[in-house]
């Protein structure tokens, strides 16, 4: 898979601000996307993406904070930049905390800003690889029913055919068609395979 | 002679219970007579008791005139001493003047019975009579002139009066006529000889009768009480010891002993025992006692008084008695009224204690030095230590960190003008909790005018302080009008109103400049980037406008407004404030001031700035000096000026102009707004703010506001 060109994602319920915003990243030659509001930038938001996310404290509806929050437990870890009017520093601290990359006072340089953006983006490219893999195994596991999925966790607990026939009262065929089908699914060749990436989906183990 | 006296003695306790009860101090001397007047017992039984006491003064009269007929001179009608004298004079002393002529007629009767006895002749007789009558009245009167408290021989005041009237002027002044009378009759005698041996005849029974006789009336008669074992035995001794050198000195034979003057004055050394151990009463008696003496001896040719003829012997005899016991007696009096003093301030300490200990509120003193001495009861339980912990400075260590230093800029600068002073500050109480205490004090002087320290009290006003703060509280539109905030909130919405429009700019213009420099012919987006600053800068100079909209006169809330009223509450707000800097309020209202119309808030924001100001301006100015003035009055008909005036730095020349600028500060926290906006409200209420310097010293700011009948 190849790494895609890094966009930096504003988000601003400034338009002023957005327009301003993007200008100065494209003449440093970097993409943009720019999105009015957090709700926004969530129903649009490509999980694969590379780059960072440049964000506005106080926003109506979910503000910069919660947005952070919704993409933290999301599972997106592309960095932020928080842009703030007058940050004090209960609320610098808190986002930093959660991993912010910066944290900006309007009106920014931009200067300031630029550096802090290409810092933000040499980072995520590391993470992204990682992000990317699970965000496709998720979508992988996804796309198995829920039999399959309770075969599966009884494939990980390292049972046999029979033993998983026996403790879901199905025909020892069945159990095989599923087991087929799961391999089939999850892309992969061997047990081994399957158990390491059940592993790194968070798929716990039948008891 | 003795016999008689002993007599004289066992007769007048009883007639002192009766007619010469002597009043207790505090009562009027003379109030027997009245008080049984006015008393349910009638007038019947005031009038038996009157006639009892008339008999027994005419019975001592008798007696003591009996002893002067006994004590003539021989060959002479020139008698030794006077006893009735001193008996009639100090009977008068202790009755009510308008009896007095009942007593002198009792008087009369007793003398004429002693006279016809004695084969006097009548005429010689009517004049003695009336004539002694005479001399105790003027002798009485003359007292009770000088002397208005009680009698009692208490004060050096009474005795001088009591020896000069009674013991010199009188008897000198009463001698010119007898003296003319004896020697008109036909005597031989010359006329100062008689005068001088009549006048220190009468002296010297006074100033040896009389006082005895005016204790023993002041104390009724009674024995003094709580006589110690100790110091009955004293008086056995001292009074043994008086008879023995009495005896040996002026009853022994001339041609025994040597008669020297130095054996006359063996005594004194005793007589001035007498009048330091047992007071004017104890002196009294061994005076008495040692004239008695040297009578009986010079008589019988005794004694020291000797070698001339007899009129000549006693004349020395009663110069030689008045030289000794006019400064005894004074001596004695002087020593009883310091006692007397001292037990009166012992008294008043006593009484000064328990007051104060039993008093609800926390009273100290303080020495000249600063440093406190006393503490009452409240106090040591408030603050649940002992007087030697709080002692000194020691009970400085309860007053809160915070308010010390204050305290005691304060409490020494008021020390060194010998000012009182009043403040408040935190003391910690004996479990623990700082409570506020309103705490005052005045200087103390002596009577010379020398400082002494305070004396103050404190009390607790924790309580009203918390109802003041919910008060407070309670007006919320009144609470974010405190300075802090109000500036504040107006920093931040105008920070933020203007950064976003200034983000955009920059980030605008440096995007330009990016893309100028990749590519010169860019053209196209610089135009749009340069139409978007415009744009936004537009948009700033929109935000500033709608700020400064907000002060206009179209957005403020007019209402009828009293100043005065507004300033007291203004300063009911600030209370704490002013209490945290010590600055004392003075205010100046004019009355009746015309209502004016504004907003009440933004005024009262005017008022906290301009107090606030003058407060911060006295920072470095003394404790007791920092007062500010708030004065109201009325210019003219359409116009009420305020003015708040401070002792404080003043404004320099240079700043003069400036200070109602926008940020212009000294101040390192502020952010320079609160003079430009105060000079914003009064202006669009139609008035004008403006500063200057006292002539003195500090600063005074003014506003002048139209009256609400001028707006209309």
């Amino acid at each position: 898979m190849t790494i895609p060109s890094p966009v930096v994602f504003v988000v601003d319920d400034e338009p002023s601000i957005l327009k301003s915003v993007s200008r100065l990243l494209r003449s440093a030659g970097i993409g943009v996307e720019t999105y009015l509001s957090s709700k926004e930038f969530l129903d649009r938001h490509h999980r694969h993406a590379h780059g960072c996310i440049v964000l506005d404290v106080q926003m109506p509806g979910l503000t910069g904070l919660e947005l952070q929050n919704a993409l933290l437990t999301d599972g997106v870890d592309m960095p932020i930049i928080f842009l703030t009017g007058h940050g004090d520093v209960s609320m610098t601290a808190k986002a930093m905390k959660r991993g912010a990359a910066d944290f900006l006072t309007k009106p920014v340089d931009g200067g300031d800003l630029l550096e802090a953006v290409r810092v933000a983006i040499a980072k995520d490219r590391i993470s992204w690889v990682a992000r990317v893999e699970i965000a496709e195994i998720n979508e992988r596991v996804a796309t198995l029913t829920a039999r399959e999925v309770e075969v599966l966790t009884h494939i990980v607990a390292g049972k046999l055919n029979k033993q998983i026939a026996a403790s879901l009262g199905n025909a020892l065929q069945t159990v095989k068609t599923h087991r087929g089908r799961i391999m089939e699914k999850l892309r992969v060749e061997s047990v081994a395979d399957l158990v390491r990436l059940a592993e790194r989906a968070g798929i716990k183990m039948a008891q | 002679m003795n016999g008689t006296l002993t007599h004289f003695f066992s007769a007048t306790p009883q007639a002192g219970s009766l007619g010469l009860k002597g009043p207790r101090r505090g009562t009027g001397q003379s109030d027997f007579e009245s008080n049984n007047l006015n008393a349910p017992r009638g007038e019947f039984e005031f009038l038996g008791l009157l006639l009892l006491r008339c008999l027994m003064t005419g019975i001592a009269y008798y007696l003591t005139t009996r002893i002067v007929f006994a004590l003539f001179l021989p060959n002479t009608r020139t008698p030794i001493a006077f006893p009735s004298y001193a008996v009639l004079t100090a009977t008068l002393l202790f009755a009510s003047v308008r009896y007095w002529w009942a007593y002198a007629l009792a008087a009369i009767c007793g003398h004429h019975l002693a006279a016809w006895q004695f084969d006097l002749p009548l005429a010689d007789c009517l004049h003695c009579e009336v004539f002694g009558a005479v001399k105790c009245i003027l002798a009485a009167a003359g007292i009770r002139l000088f002397v208005h408290a009680p009698l009692g021989l208490a004060t050096l005041r009474e005795a001088f009066a009591v020896i000069l009237i009674a013991a010199i002027v009188v008897p000198f002044a009463t001698s010119f006529w007898a003296a003319a009378y004896t020697t008109s009759n036909g005597n031989q005698a010359n006329y100062w000889i008689e005068w001088w041996n009549l006048g220190l005849a009468n002296a010297a029974t006074a100033i040896a009768l009389l006082p005895g006789l005016i204790i023993a009336g002041a104390s009724s008669w009674r024995w003094p009480k709580g006589m110690s074992r100790k110091r009955l035995l004293e008086a056995i001794v001292l009074a043994t010891a008086l008879m023995t050198t009495g005896i040996l000195v002026f009853t022994n034979r001339r041609d025994s002993v040597d008669a020297s003057l130095g054996l006359m004055s063996v005594p004194v050394p005793l007589l001035i025992w007498a009048a330091l151990r047992f007071g004017p009463g104890g002196t009294s008696a061994a005076l008495m006692l040692n004239w008695i003496l040297a009578i009986w001896g010079t008589i019988h040719g005794r004694g020291p008084f000797g070698g001339h003829s007899l009129v000549g012997n006693v004349h020395s005899l009663h110069c030689f008695f008045l030289i000794i016991s006019i400064p005894v007696t004074l001596l004695a009096v002087v020593i009883k009224e310091t006692a007397n003093t001292q037990f009166e301030l012992r008294e008043n300490e006593a009484q000064f204690r328990a007051m104060t200990d039993t008093a609800p509120v926390m009273i100290w003193k303080s020495d000249a030095f600063k440093a406190y001495t006393f503490f009452n009861h409240s106090w040591l339980n408030f603050t649940g230590r002992t007087l030697e912990q709080e002692a000194g400075n020691g009970w400085a260590q309860g007053v809160h960190p915070e308010d010390y230093a204050r305290f005691w800029g304060l409490y020494t600068d008021s020390c060194d003008r010998r000012k009182d002073f009043t403040v408040e500050y935190r003391l910690r109480r004996h479990d623990g909790e700082y409570r506020w205490i309103l705490a005052s004090g005045v200087p103390r002087f002596d009577p010379y005018g020398a400082f002494q320290g305070y004396i103050g009290s404190c009390v607790d006003i924790t309580n009203g302080k918390r109802a003041d703060l919910e008060i407070q509280q309670h007006r919320t539109e009144l609470a974010q009008l405190s300075r802090v905030t109000m500036m504040g909130e107006f920093s931040g919405s105008m920070a933020h109103a203007l950064n976003q429009p200034l983000t955009a700019i920059l980030c605008n213009a440096q995007a330009a400049l990016r893309f100028l420099a990749v590519d010169s012919n860019n053209l196209e987006e610089v135009r749009e980037i340069l139409k978007d600053i415009a744009e936004e800068d537009k948009r700033a100079g929109e935000v500033i406008k709608r700020l400064r909209a907000l002060f206009k006169k179209g957005e403020i809330r007019l209402h009828r407004l009293e100043l005065n009223g507004l300033i007291d509450e203004v300063l009911k707000l600030l209370h704490s404030d002013l209490v945290k800097h010590n600055v004392v309020v003075e205010r100046k209202l004019a009355e009746k001031l015309p209502e004016i119309s504004g907003d009440r808030i933004q005024l009262q924001q005017v008022m906290i700035n301009l107090i606030l100001n003058g407060c911060d301006a006295m920072m470095n100015t003394q404790w007791s000096e920092r007062r500010l003035w708030l004065r109201t009055e009325l210019t003219s008909e359409q116009s009420v000026k305020v003015t708040v005036s401070d002792r404080g730095c003043g404004i320099s020349p240079n700043r003069m102009d400036t200070i109602f600028e926008p940020f212009e500060t000294t101040k390192s926290k502020s952010m320079g707004l609160g003079l430009a906006v105060c000079k914003t409200i009064i202006a669009a209420h139609g008035g004008r703010l403006w500063a200057e310097n006292n002539p003195d010293t500090g600063a005074s700011f003014a506003f002048a506001l139209p009256t609400h009948k001028e707006i209309e």
